[in-house]
């Protein structure tokens, strides 16, 4: 058991392998109950790999990887979401089959099933773009809107640590401000968030830290305020 | 070129002195299998290369043979005569059952393919002139003058000539442009479309070539047992076959003929235990299937790969040879640089109850990039895919310099000097990097394949230099050093700059970029923008789809912005970037805010 001090998730030493590629090697990071974590690096950096093996969908080893206090390593990928974690995958992954509200449902089916009603009112409060699809089918709303709704469903479980893979990917860039100031409206709600992105601008005004992950392994990590001042942050990363 | 190499004149030696150390009943099993390895051969062509789902390779046997021996007994043929009438009629049968995959696929496919075997089952048992259940007797043997063919031995050899010439034949096909095309068709039907590939062309030939090697073994198979019965060609067979193919894999010639010799070979050992036999068939697929997902021949090649041994490869046939650097010019449509591009005049497009487009005007100047833009479902790749061929519009028109091509098809398109890529990677994922680009290099129409027929050293030729044009493409883009790797196993950065280089190895006048730049990072999209210049200043006119304003502010040089599928401002990035109505549709104030606070 770890100790109780310990809230939000920790991963020491996560490696992921996929038969002879090493796709993460010894990363080790924290997210605090409440506090917001960015992963940035380049295509291939194993960035979605880390995300993938905290949700177990991939096999992976680390000396610990918990989420307030249970290891995550004794755990299935559907129990994960049950702890409180919940994830956003990169390229929304939402049931173009299935309609708006039950696509929403969906994001509940581990969870409590009281006041669902009550909460999908409260994804439509922060993106009303989907209210109006409520019964549509999902896979006729544009990228953006399924996104948006990538994102409400994964808020359906009432986590407390939302884990979001490239939300701005494809995205329109007025877009892209409406998902920011959703997250941002959601951080100050005080649901923690591990964010990934290609996007390091967006992620630098999103996260209080940050990490740089480079063929598998972190090369730099610290306040966001500071690697976006990083010189060779700016010149990869920003592109300035 | 297909390496002749030490193996398979020792294989060939090894088969025709197989008989003379046979006693004749293991001559018999022999010439049954060889002959299952023929059939599996037409079925992996259609199947593994053509990605056509065949569920009637049996019938194709079938029919082959009770046509041979309804000719040569009960019309009194003469039985060489009989056998390449029945060929024949195999190659027409096979065209029909192929006309439902002009319209359907996948396991649609294999349901009305299936549908159409099992009515040939019950055709061939309830008919009269096939005599029913029991079948046809007394079918003439296949006599040579001074050659006694009734008898095992002598027949082997003629089953064996047949075979090396089925399996040398479909090696060639499979290793050169028609069976990439069959593959480019079969991992990415719309790619390959966009690629100058005549899609319902490929997929009548990919049946057409399974009928004509399955009536080939049909006939030898008849005259060889003197009797056929229906059952010999019912689902039992069908799904030997397709056990044969998938354990031995799929798209591999080889494969074909050891999954023929594995699984003939058990029969005969299972035939004391025929309540078993089907049971260990499907126990030795679902052992394939979870052990060796691509069969015996990619579980060859992986342990190949794995251990960099010299073992037959299915992925990499080639070897570098010295090929003459002549380049040679397409004859494709390269009017003046001057002028306009490419015109969109009103074009609308409708989906059931959603107007995707509303009448949008563009125009492109002969040499400029020109960017496209707006908020997403806003019509852009919609716009992409009526300019490409992939959609019909529902009104207005389309001029590619100054001829009117609207409505013309996704190959044609490509054929008349227009190229593009795709918002989400669709690459062959499982041919090699090279052979990608050399799909769209391959400008042949698909007549020109009867080369394989009358002038194979032409196909040889080409391929030769097709092979050498893509290598100097390939070093354009950088993506030489993994020439021989297949897609699939690309970086997704590098599977984006294949996605463009395959588009220009179609050399066209006018090229489609959709969102190139999606999930690159900073660095990356530098790359691009100076491979988009490149590509411009090579004489091309670039209409590019993108979100990330620092490449369309810096790259384009006039852009047009789209909003719920009509155009709402038009003009050089700079103007576009002031307008209020584009601020508020698409750019936000949110941009110009964080911009400012880096």
């Amino acid at each position: 058991m770890t100790s109780p001090t310990l809230t939000g998730l920790t991963v020491q030493d996560l490696s992921v392998r996929y038969g002879r590629v090493q796709a993460v090697s010894g990363v080790s990071f924290s997210v605090a109950d409440g506090a917001s974590l960015g992963i940035i690096g380049a295509n291939g950096a194993g960035k979605s790999s880390t995300l993938k093996a905290i949700f177990r969908l991939v096999d992976s080893t680390a000396a610990s990887m918990d989420f307030n206090g249970t290891s995550l390593q004794a755990t299935q990928p559907h129990q994960v979401v049950s702890l409180g974690m919940s994830y956003v995958p990169e390229g929304r992954r939402i049931f173009a089959g299935l309609s708006v509200r039950k696509n929403l449902m969906m994001g509940a089916y581990r969870s409590s099933w009281r006041h669902l009603g009550d909460r999908i009112e409260r994804v439509y409060d922060l993106f009303p773009a989907l209210k109006r699809f409520d019964s549509s089918l999902a896979g006729a709303l544009s990228g953006g809107q399924q996104q948006m709704l990538a994102i409400g469903r994964a808020l359906l479980s009432e986590p407390k640590l939302l884990v979001l893979d490239e939300p701005s990917m494809g995205l329109a860039p007025v877009l892209i401000d409406d998902i920011a100031a959703t997250l941002r409206r959601l951080r100050s709600q005080g649901v923690s968030m591990l964010l990934v992105e290609q996007n390091a601008k967006l992620t630098f005004g999103l996260t209080d830290r940050c990490i740089v992950l480079e063929n598998g392994r972190v090369v730099k990590e610290g306040p966001s305020s500071v690697l976006r001042a990083d010189p060779a942050v700016r010149q990869i990363y920003l592109g300035l | 070129m297909i390496r002749i190499g030490f193996g398979k004149p020792l294989l060939v030696t090894l088969l025709l002195l197989l008989p003379v150390v046979l006693d004749s009943y293991t001559v018999h099993v022999a010439i049954l299998i060889m002959l299952f390895a023929i059939v599996a051969v037409g079925l992996s062509l259609v199947m593994g290369f053509g990605g056509q789902v065949n569920l009637a390779q049996a019938a194709f046997f079938g029919t082959g043979a009770y046509v041979s021996a309804l000719l040569s007994t009960t019309y009194g043929w003469n039985p060489w005569l009989a056998a390449p009438a029945a060929v024949l009629a195999t190659c027409v049968v096979a065209l029909a059952v192929a006309v439902p995959a002009l319209r359907v696929q996948s396991h649609y496919l294999g349901i009305v393919s299936l549908g159409l075997a099992v009515a040939f089952s019950s055709l061939l048992s309830n008919s009269d002139l096939t005599g029913g259940a029991s079948g046809i007797s007394k079918i003439p043997p296949l006599v040579f003058p001074g050659l006694d063919l009734s008898g095992g031995r002598d027949y082997y050899y003629l089953v064996a000539i047949a075979l090396i010439l089925v399996v040398g034949f479909a090696l060639f096909v499979a290793n050169t442009t028609l069976g990439r095309r069959f593959k480019a068709m079969r991992d990415d039907v719309l790619a390959a479309a966009a690629s100058g590939i005549e899609i319902r062309y490929y997929r009548l030939m990919a049946f057409l070539l399974a009928g004509l090697v399955g009536g080939v073994a049909g006939v030898l198979y008849a005259h060889n047992a003197r009797y056929v019965s229906p059952d010999t060609f019912g689902l039992g067979v069908m799904f030997l076959l397709l056990a044969m193919v998938i354990i031995g894999g799929q798209d591999s010639i080889w494969g074909a003929v050891v999954g023929a010799v594995l699984l003939i070979t058990a029969r005969n050992l299972l035939t004391g235990v025929q309540t078993y036999q089907q049971l260990v068939y499907g126990g030795l697929i679902v052992a394939t299937v979870v052990f060796a997902p691509r069969g015996l021949a990619g579980a060859a090649s992986d342990l190949r790969r794995r251990f960099d041994l010299p073992w037959p490869s299915i992925a990499t046939p080639w070897k570098a040879r010295a090929v003459s650097p002549a380049p040679t010019r397409l004859k494709v449509v390269r009017p003046s640089p001057e002028g306009v591009a490419l015109r969109v005049a009103s074009v609308s497009k409708r989906f059931k109850g959603l107007q995707a487009l509303d009448g949008v005007s563009l125009e492109a100047s002969a040499g400029e990039i020109h960017g496209v833009i707006g908020p997403n479902g806003s019509g852009k790749t919609t716009l992409f895919n009526v300019i490409s061929g992939i959609y019909r519009p529902s009104g207005g028109r389309v001029f590619v310099w100054g001829r009117d091509v609207t409505g013309e098809r996704s190959f044609r398109m490509s054929r008349l000097g227009v190229a593009r890529t795709f918002q989400n990677l669709r690459l062959f994922r499982q041919l090699t990097v090279l052979e990608n680009v050399m799909v769209a290099l391959d400008r042949d129409p698909a007549h020109a394949h009867i080369r394989y027929l009358i002038a194979p050293w032409i196909v040889v030729r080409n391929e030769r230099e097709r092979r050498a044009r893509g290598l100097r493409l390939l070093q354009d883009f950088d993506l030489h050093a993994v020439a021989d790797e297949l897609a699939v196993n690309l970086s997704y950065g590098r599977q984006r700059r294949l996605e463009i280089a395959r588009a220009m190895a179609a050399e066209p006048t006018i090229l489609l970029l959709d969102e190139p730049a999606a999930g690159l990072n900073a660095a990356e999209q530098e790359g691009l923008k100076a491979t988009i210049r490149k590509i411009r200043d090579a004489g091309v006119t670039v209409i590019v789809i993108e979100h990330n304003m620092n490449l369309v502010m810096n790259v384009c040089e006039r852009l047009t912005v789209f909003g719920h599928g009509k155009v709402i401002a038009a003009g050089t990035p700079r103007e576009v970037a002031a307008n209020p109505i584009v601020i508020e549709a698409y750019l936000g104030q949110g941009a110009s805010e964080s911009e400012a606070a880096l």
